[in-house]
């Protein structure tokens, strides 16, 4: 399994939220990124199950502080 | 069609609530309910004064449920306030919160847990000794009709408030709508026969996460059923958002048949469908779209993805609804779905059939046209309701373009401590209410605002408060923001554009600008902008009059950053 990455990340986002200019970095966080709504958050996680085949919950990624967590979160659970 | 029995007697033995938490349901039947009321109408007399007001904050569940009607039942007034959301900081929650309850000042406010207790608290320790905790109540049903019942049966004859809806401001409560006995009865009355029809059930079994601080979920979902004495399943709105799954497997659990949903719902679960786990949905009759401009692609779109899931082709049906009339204005007949075609620039007093407008039918023309809306018909006015158009202090003809005005039963005296000539209703009776739109054979559509208004998810977001809120941001240029809605193909709502130059002596980046403008927006508003564009200096485009003007920009925004060659 490949693990995932914050590059896997911002594909997804760009996806989701159709705007293929967003860029991401590990010290950013949802609130930094405009369209990523609690609908959007709902998809993307989504979309993160499938391309990580892990499963996570929503809220537990919402409790993140920034996008470098959530990459190491979801690399964790991959293991 | 005769009118509906008023909280009936045979409700009281069956089931009127199942609440969902986690996967988990707890059933009450309407003696445990009422009995409840009684306890908790009880518990709150020896604790306020007969005039109190109350404000009632938590999650939604039945004990919520119980207070607001307990409030009811003592004769006190009260009204629900949205709990905190976790999409904003702290900061500035507690800040637009202090502001609003400031307004509101309420009498006491009742947190149905205590860790809501400890935020209000937080909010404003000087509202500390208004706050009472609601305790857990150990439900002894009571033999015979519950005295709360009774009591609740007494007041719905009175013209005297019974409680309180507040509109959706933005940086504050704006506007509140007091709701007298007679005004939800008649409103009941009106409505509810149309929605069994629909339904073609006697008993409705309603599916709903809509937070209770709205009126799609406070009267569709809760009062007017709880009237009726038809059943409801719920979720808290917190766990439709992050398990949107869990609402279809209620309504299978439960056999539901009616659902009311804000458009960007039906949207959001077409977008969904490839990752729910099937369900079967074929017990809803009448799936409504209410709350902002209902769009026929949307329904058709819901209708689609889902048929193998067993939702009814024509299930998706129009309405217009607002606190001011209690609830509903119109709704659309199974039987007579359409649509409006509309060009993107309508003037307002221009008669429709002078535009290509045209009527789309599930059994005809389904397509609009190239650069048209396709507006979802919202149906046929209610009885008791009278709908006009009007341009300026012209009432326009049936099936020309205006602002929508109402007169009639359920209609609201004036907004709270507002006299009627401050709360936009005429000598003449009329509320006016600012949305534009168009009565054309029957059928109410509307699809415009006369302000400046941009819904966001059923949110109403004035683009005048987040532009001088973005005031604050450093990086920009004063006075240089301009922020408008752009109708969203894929959220089924509209989306938050901010567009604003930079200020050239600022040393922020224009990813930092971007941050901040997103933040702010998002923790002062509760929506997040879509799209936030910085641009170079005098990218945007005056009016004659001098003013920053929001359609030439927006029309500059589309033709730049979203045309297919951007």
């Amino acid at each position: 399994m490949k693990p995932f990455t914050i590059e896997d990340l911002q594909v997804i986002a760009r996806e989701i939220i159709n705007d293929r200019e967003i860029i991401l970095a590990p010290s950013m966080s949802a609130a930094d990124v405009p369209g990523w709504d609690s609908l959007n958050h709902t998809l993307i996680t989504v979309e993160i199950e499938a391309r990580a085949e892990v499963e996570v919950d929503p809220a537990q990624l919402a409790e993140l502080p920034n996008f470098g967590a959530l990459v190491k979160f979801v690399c964790a659970r991959q293991a | 069609m005769t009118s509906p029995a008023l909280l009936p007697a045979a409700a009281l033995d069956g089931t009127v609530l199942r609440h969902w938490n986690k996967g988990a349901r707890r059933d009450l039947t309407g003696r445990a309910f009422w009995s409840c009321v009684t306890q908790l109408a009880d518990w709150l007399e020896a604790r306020t004064p007969p005039d109190a007001f109350v404000l009632v904050i938590g999650h939604s569940r039945p004990e919520m449920m119980a207070m607001f009607l307990a409030i009811a039942a003592s004769g006190r007034l009260g009204a629900f306030f949205p709990p905190s959301s976790p999409i904003q900081d702290e900061q500035h929650y507690f800040e637009q919160q202090r502001h609003a309850l400031s307004a509101i000042n309420p009498t006491v406010i009742c947190a149905m847990e205590h860790a809501v207790a400890e935020t209000v608290r937080l909010i404003d320790p000087t509202l500390a000794e208004r706050v009472l905790e609601v305790p857990d109540v150990a439900i002894v049903p009571e033999i015979g009709e519950p005295r709360a019942l009774a009591a609740f049966r007494t007041r719905l004859a009175s013209n005297e408030p019974l409680f309180v809806q507040h509109s959706s401001g933005t940086t504050g409560i704006k506007k509140a709508v007091a709701i007298s006995g007679r005004m939800l009865t008649a409103q009941f009355a009106a409505y509810w026969p149309l929605v069994r029809a629909e339904a073609g059930e006697e008993r409705l079994r309603i599916a709903t996460w809509l937070p209770l601080y709205h009126d799609m979920g406070l009267i569709a979902s809760f009062l007017l059923p709880i009237l009726g004495g038809d059943c409801i399943s719920i979720v808290d709105p917190f766990e439709w958002i992050s398990d949107p799954g869990a609402f279809f497997r209620l309504v299978e659990a439960d056999d539901c048949n009616v659902c009311w949903m804000p458009n960007f719902a039906f949207r959001h679960f077409v977008r969904l469908q490839r990752t729910l786990k099937p369900v079967r949905l074929d017990s809803v009759r009448l799936w409504v779209d209410c709350s902002e401009p209902c769009r026929w692609l949307d329904a058709r779109a819901f209708e689609a993805a889902f048929v193998d899931w067993g939702v009814r082709p024509r299930s998706v049906l129009g309405c217009y609804a607002m606190a001011e009339t209690v609830f509903a204005v119109s709704q659309c007949p199974g039987d007579e779905r359409r649509a409006l075609s509309v060009p993107p620039i309508v003037p307002p007093g221009t008669p429709i059939i002078f535009t290509e407008a045209r009527v789309l039918h599930d059994d005809g023309e389904v397509t609009p046209l190239p650069g048209h809306k396709a507006v979802l018909s919202s149906g046929r006015v209610v009885p008791g309701l009278q709908v006009s158009t009007w341009h300026d202090e012209v009432c326009l003809p049936e099936g020309s373009y205006g602002e929508i005005g109402i007169t009639g039963d359920c209609l609201f005296p004036g907004y709270r401590g507002r006299d009627a000539a401050d709360s936009n209703i005429g000598s003449d009776g009329v509320f006016r209410t600012g949305d534009l739109g168009v009565v054309l054979d029957g059928h109410v559509y509307i699809f415009g605002r006369l302000k400046e208004i941009i819904i966001v998810n059923g949110k109403n977001i004035f683009a005048g408060d987040v532009e001088a809120a973005l005031g604050q941001v450093v990086g920009l240029r004063k006075g240089r923001i301009v922020v408008f809605g752009v109708e969203s193909d894929m959220t089924g709502s509209e989306e938050l554009i901010v567009v604003a130059e930079q200020d050239p002596a600022s040393s922020a980046s224009m990813t930092e600008t971007r941050s901040a403008v997103s933040r702010l927006v998002s923790e002062s508003f509760l929506v997040k902008p879509r799209d936030v564009r910085i641009v170079e200096d005098r990218w945007l485009i005056k009016s004659t009059s001098g003013k920053i003007s929001r359609d030439e920009n927006r029309r500059r925004y589309l033709d730049q950053f979203r045309s297919p060659q951007a």
